[in-house]
This record gives C-alpha cells, sequence and structure tokens, in this order.
C-alpha cells in the first residue's frame, strides 16, 4: 500500500465519518417516514416528504421568514462591512484601535450576546425601554418589544448583523490590501481619485473577496438558528419562525427525523444554488471586464 | 431541578445508607435531550438508571417501545411508598391505564400567584385582609386594571401577565378546565376550547392585553412574569402557583397568596407533577428503584416544598409542609387534571401557543384563532402510543 495512502487517511476518515456519512444517512432518512420514539425502523415513502413539505403552512411560513431575515441581513452586512472596510484602509488616527473595536462582537458567543439583547429589550427593566421612557420621556412611544412582529424581526436582524459585520468587515481589509499600491498609484497619477478611485479601481478588485464574503454572508443568512430561538422562540405567533428552528422542533420536539431530514435538505439545496448563484455572478463580471 | 429538588442531599443520604453504592447526577439542558436518551434506550442501552423529566406526560410516548418501566410491574408500591401513601388522584398524572409509566414528584397546578402589598396599595382587600377570589374572568380583568400603573399614557406595571409563552396551552387547558369543567368534547377524548364560556375569555385576554393590563412580555421571554413577580414587581401571576414560594425571600411569607381562578375552586385546573423514569434498558433497576424510593420519596419532599412551592406527593410529606397557602393549593391540585396524554401533545402545544399569540397581537380574529385551533387539535394524532 502506497505511503502516500496513510497520509490521507486521517483527512478521509474525518471527511467520511463526520461529513459523507451523515449527508449520505440523513438524505436517506429524508426519503422515509421515521419517528424514532414510536416507530420501530424507517418506512421508505419516496419524496412524500418533500411533497407534504412545500404543502406544510409552516414549513412555507418559516422559509418566507428565513428569506426576509437573509435578505435583510446580506445587504445590511455586506454594505456596511465593505463601507467600514474602506473606511479604516484610509490611514487614520487610532486606526488598531478601531480594528479591534470592530472584530470585538465575533468574540462574544452568539447565545450570550442574543441574552443581552432580550435583556436591553425588555419592557419593564430593559436598557431601551429605560433610555426611551424615563431618560427622553417619550413614554408613549415604550412597549413590549419583541412582542411586535416586525420590531422582533428588525431585531434578530440587528444582532445578526452586528455579530457578523466584524468578520466580514476583516475579509473585506485583506481584499483591500490585496490591491497592489502601483495599481492605486498609477490610478491616482491619472486623475482618479477620492470616489472615483473606489469606484473604478478599488471595488473593481474585491470579485475574488466578494465570493468568499458573499457566500459566507448567504450561508449565515439562510442557517440562522440562534438568534430567534434565545430572542424569540419564533414568535410572537410565527412571525420570527424560521427554517432551522421548525427543522429542530420537528426532529427534537416531534421525533420526525424522516421530515425534519427532507425540509433540511431543502435549505440546503437553496443554500447552494444561491452559493452557486453568487460565484456566478462574479465570475461573469470578471470576464467581462477581462 | 438538581437544586430546586434537593437531589444533592438525596444522593448524600442514599451514599450514606448504603456504603460502596454510588449515585451520578447529571443535568441536562431541556426535554429535547430526551430525544438522546431515546435513541440509545431504543437500541438496548442506556447511559442512566433514572431520568427525571419536567412534566410527567412527556414520559408517556417511551411506552410505545417499553423504552420505560412499568412502575406497576414491580414492588415500589409497597411499605412508605404503598399507593395509598399518595395524595388524591397523584398518580393518575402519570399512569396510562393499567401503565404507571413515571413517579411524579413535586405537585403544581396553574392558577393565579398574587402579590397582597399591591392589593392593599389599590384598596381591594377583603376586611380580613385577604385578597378576594375573582367571580367570573371580567372581575379578574377589573382587578388587573385596577392594579396596572400607567406613566405619560404608557403602562409601566401591568396588572396582571399570564403565561402565554411556551406554556401558553397549559395556561388554556388550565382556564378551560376552570371555567368549563372539562377540557373534552362529548366524545371524552377531544380537546376543545371551543366553549362560550372559554370564547368569552379569549375576548377578555385580547382586550386586556390590547390595554396592556394583561402583559405580553411571556411571548418572548417565558420566565418573565415569574422573573418580575419574584422581584416584587407584579400583582399578578396566571402560571404556576409555586412561584408563591419561590417570592417568598422577597416579596415575604405574609404578602404571596394564591387566588383560585374562576371556577377552579369548584372544576380545578390544570395540575402536573415532574416524573421520575427508569429505563427498562437499565441495568441497575433494583437500585434504582430504592434510590426512588428511599431518597427521592423521602421528607426531603418537605423543605422542597416550603421552599419551591413543588408539593410533596405524599401525604405524610405533605402533612408537614409549613406554609400559609398549603390547604388552598392543595384544594386546588386534589380536583385539577392531567393534560391528555396524545401522541401529538407536543404539536398541539407549539402550534397552539403561535396561534394564541397571532391572536392576542392582533393578526387573526376570535373565529378564525378558535376555528384554527379546533382543526388543529381534531387534526392531531390522539393516540397516546
Amino acid at each position: 500500500m502506497p505511503t502516500g495512502f496513510f497520509f490521507i487517511l486521517p483527512a478521509f476518515l474525518f471527511i467520511f465519518v463526520f461529513m459523507l456519512y451523515p449527508i449520505v444517512s440523513s438524505g436517506y432518512m429524508s426519503l422515509t417516514e421515521y419517528n424514532f420514539v414510536y416507530d420501530e425502523a424507517p418506512t421508505f415513502i419516496g419524496i412524500d416528504n418533500y411533497v407534504a413539505a412545500f404543502q406544510d403552512d409552516k414549513f412555507v411560513t418559516a422559509l418566507t421568514n428565513t428569506f426576509v431575515f437573509g435578505i435583510s441581513f446580506f445587504v445590511i452586512v455586506m454594505l456596511s462591512s465593505l463601507c467600514i472596510a474602506l473606511l479604516l484602509f484610509q490611514k487614520l488616527r487610532f486606526n488598531s484601535f478601531y480594528r479591534s473595536a470592530i472584530f470585538v462582537p465575533i468574540v462574544v458567543p452568539l447565545s450570550l450576546a442574543a441574552l443581552i439583547f432580550l435583556w436591553i429589550l425588555q419592557p419593564n427593566y430593559g436598557l431601551l425601554s429605560h433610555v426611551v421612557g424615563d431618560v427622553l420621556g417619550w413614554h408613549a412611544l415604550n412597549q413590549p418589544w419583541l412582542a411586535n412582529g416586525t420590531i422582533a424581526m428588525i431585531a434578530i436582524v440587528i444582532l445578526a448583523s452586528w455579530a457578523s459585520i466584524g468578520f466580514v468587515t476583516i475579509l473585506f481589509l485583506a481584499g483591500l490590501q490585496g490591491i497592489s499600491t502601483e495599481t492605486l498609484e498609477a490610478a491616482e497619477m491619472d486623475g482618479a481619485a477620492g470616489f472615483k478611485k473606489v469606484l473604478h479601481i478599488i471595488l473593481p478588485s474585491l470579485r475574488e473577496t466578494y465570493v468568499l464574503t458573499g457566500t459566507w454572508t448567504i450561508i449565515h443568512a439562510l442557517k440562522v438558528f440562534v438568534e430567534p430561538m434565545v430572542m424569540t422562540d419564533g414568535g410572537p405567533g410565527t412571525s420570527t419562525l424560521v427554517l432551522y428552528q421548525q427543522v429542530y422542533l420537528t426532529a427534537f420536539t416531534y421525533f420526525d427525523m424522516g421530515y425534519a431530514s427532507a425540509m433540511a435538505y431543502i435549505l440546503g439545496a437553496i443554500i447552494l444554488v444561491l452559493v452557486v448563484v453568487n460565484f456566478a455572478v462574479s465570475r461573469i463580471k470578471a470576464d467581462k471586464d477581462v | 431541578m438538581i437544586d430546586k429538588f434537593n437531589m444533592s442531599a438525596m444522593v448524600d443520604t442514599f451514599e450514606a445508607d448504603n456504603p460502596g453504592k454510588t449515585v451520578t447526577l447529571v443535568e441536562y439542558a431541556d426535554n429535547q435531550a430526551l430525544s438522546n436518551f431515546a435513541l440509545q434506550w431504543s437500541q438496548g442501552e442506556s447511559s442512566q438508571d433514572i431520568v427525571v423529566t419536567d412534566g410527567a406526560s412527556v414520559g408517556v410516548q417511551f411506552l410505545a417501545r417499553d423504552l420505560i418501566v412499568d412502575f406497576n410491574t414491580t414492588d415500589f408500591f409497597s411499605g412508605s411508598t404503598a399507593k395509598d401513601r399518595f395524595i388524591g388522584e397523584t398518580l393518575a398524572f402519570t399512569s396510562l391505564g393499567d401503565v404507571q409509566f413515571s413517579i411524579p414528584i413535586g405537585l403544581e397546578t396553574y392558577n393565579i400567584n398574587a402579590n397582597k402589598t399591591f392589593f392593599a396599595e389599590a384598596g381591594l382587600l377583603n376586611a380580613d385582609g385577604t385578597i378576594p377570589n375573582p367571580t367570573d374572568w371580567n372581575d379578574v380583568y377589573d382587578m388587573a386594571a385596577a392594579l396596572t400603573v400607567r406613566e405619560g399614557g404608557a403602562v409601566t406595571r401591568p396588572g396582571m401577565t399570564i403565561q402565554w409563552g411556551p406554556n401558553a396551552v397549559s395556561t388554556m387547558i388550565a382556564v378551560q378546565q376552570a371555567v368549563s369543567g372539562t377540557l373534552y368534547k362529548s366524545d371524552g377524548e377531544t380537546l376543545t376550547f371551543d366553549t362560550p364560556e372559554m370564547r368569552e375569555v379569549f375576548e377578555i385576554w385580547k382586550k386586556g392585553a390590547d390595554e396592556g393590563v394583561f402583559s405580553i412580555d411571556t411571548f418572548a421571554n417565558k420566565d418573565a412574569g415569574r422573573s418580575n413577580f419574584n422581584a416584587g414587581n407584579l400583582p399578578m401571576l396566571l402560571q404556576s402557583v409555586s412561584h408563591v414560594a419561590e417570592a417568598t425571600p422577597t416579596i415575604g411569607l405574609e404578602n404571596g397568596a394564591v387566588v383560585a381562578m374562576p371556577g377552579s375552586l369548584e372544576n380545578g385546573s390544570y395540575g402536573f407533577t415532574a416524573g421520575i423514569l427508569v429505563p427498562t434498558a437499565s441495568t441497575n433497576q433494583a437500585l434504582a428503584l430504592q434510590f426512588i424510593k428511599d431518597a427521592m420519596m423521602s421528607d426531603l419532599q418537605v423543605g422542597v416544598g416550603d421552599q419551591w412551592g413543588k408539593l410533596p406527593v405524599l401525604t405524610e410529606h405533605f402533612d408537614a409542609l409549613d406554609a400559609p397557602w398549603r390547604d388552598t393549593v392543595y384544594d386546588l391540585v386534589k380536583i385539577s387534571v392531567a393534560a391528555p396524554m396524545y401522541r401529538d401533545l407536543a404539536r398541539i402545544q407549539v402550534d397552539g401557543k403561535q396561534m394564541l399569540q397571532e391572536y392576542l397581537t392582533g393578526a387573526m380574529d376570535l373565529n378564525t384563532f378558535v376555528d384554527g385551533l379546533e382543526a388543529m387539535i381534531d387534526g392531531a394524532d390522539k393516540n397516546p402510543l
């Protein structure tokens, strides 16, 4: 047996045990009816779970909410991160401090951050109600913030964006630092300065970074789970119920593993399609510019 | 739960009485962890010899594949734990037909926890210093409205919090039983909330929620009402009445009171207990039963009742309780009913909560809400196994 085989064996085992096997196993599970508390063994039912998902109001609501969250999150994170990265790319005083500060939310566990946001938004003793009511005197505006579906969704988007912008900013900064000084200096000599330089030189040079940040943000947008789970439990009603919550409920509260696997596969497929689209758009633009 | 049931003391006592035996306590995060246990049990193995569940009825599902022990097939119900030593119908909360799938521990019932301080301030106390029991839900609303504090037009302290979070269906069951005297349609099996009495309650809830008289902060935080009540910032809380005991260190023993919600003194409410399960795959079943009998059913339950309001299940320990609310709670508990043991109860709880919240926030009207609720229950699998 070639020696090389032993070098790749640990990686192969890791990928097989923790990635390939679960994917194949849950793929098969998604084609079965299987409640492991009640059923002795899975029963093969073909694509019935997939058909049932699109006829299930709860699934459609959760999918819609996931998209509402995802689109808002994607736009806010990509634009804010890019703008902050462009600012930090300038030679500002205390630049290192700003870079560290923007990165700090990354090290805070998301569940803990969600609990802190929950505390801030508490109607009786929360910081927001205190500021709005006691400090600003706008008592009439105070309300149980998270009991309003729209505000609850906005709060979740804000929390998720707060937690992610730092990381994506660092990725954009890395991309900006990869642009050669010669290119930037040549642009300036040709009269491209300020906004023009950003628009015509810097932004087009970040195509590889868009693929990376875009992919990362799409995946994080659609796999949202912790924020609504901790802050709203999907409520009020189903206004912040997202798809992974519905998958979690179906699998671990109703023990319906087959249907839960099918829903997770549908979300996985959607993420894959969007990532491919993101990659393709960046590639097409790159080819056009060559 | 380990702290509340004083389980460390149970272990210490048991280990001292049984040299060479070791009991290891492991806390699990929530009931979802049971799915992992069940997966292991279904493969004929168990890392646990005893599992305590929060809400005994969650255990019934594990009977389907004989994953848990039927205590009626053991010698557990003898001597100090003979069936006639258990209070009232306590054992019925954890049995299905002839099968005793779980041993109850810590009796609780849903009703109104009240803080007398606020009632005194609002001049709502009887001449003898007690809180008057409301006769109907309009009464409850009026009391809550009188106890609500507003500043600049906005509510700064609601009169009452009703558990409308993850346990909203438990609240609905409690109120339905109290106002209608039954949880079921005429077939005696199908849970219903479509009764004239309950429809009236829903309308009062909506009015109270709209006006801020009944707070809706439990939507996002199930412990919001409990935290406010325990902190002495809430006059009334409709949830497990164990919170009266829990709040005693803050609000004072003399200020905590249990107020019977309309109909509950005659018809009861929703009663529940934590449950003790023994997996059939456990290799230490005899020792597990001995631990439950000697340690978990010991007089340590008295302290748990006094401190946390989780009442002892054995009469001798219950009688040893020293709390002013003891008899009121007992009167309520002994006629309270358990949730129906449906296979789809978890779905009903999740979907019912979502629908109630949508109704209370105006996303649907009363008829749509009640019709939707009934259709959802009709479509649910109501077989226990």
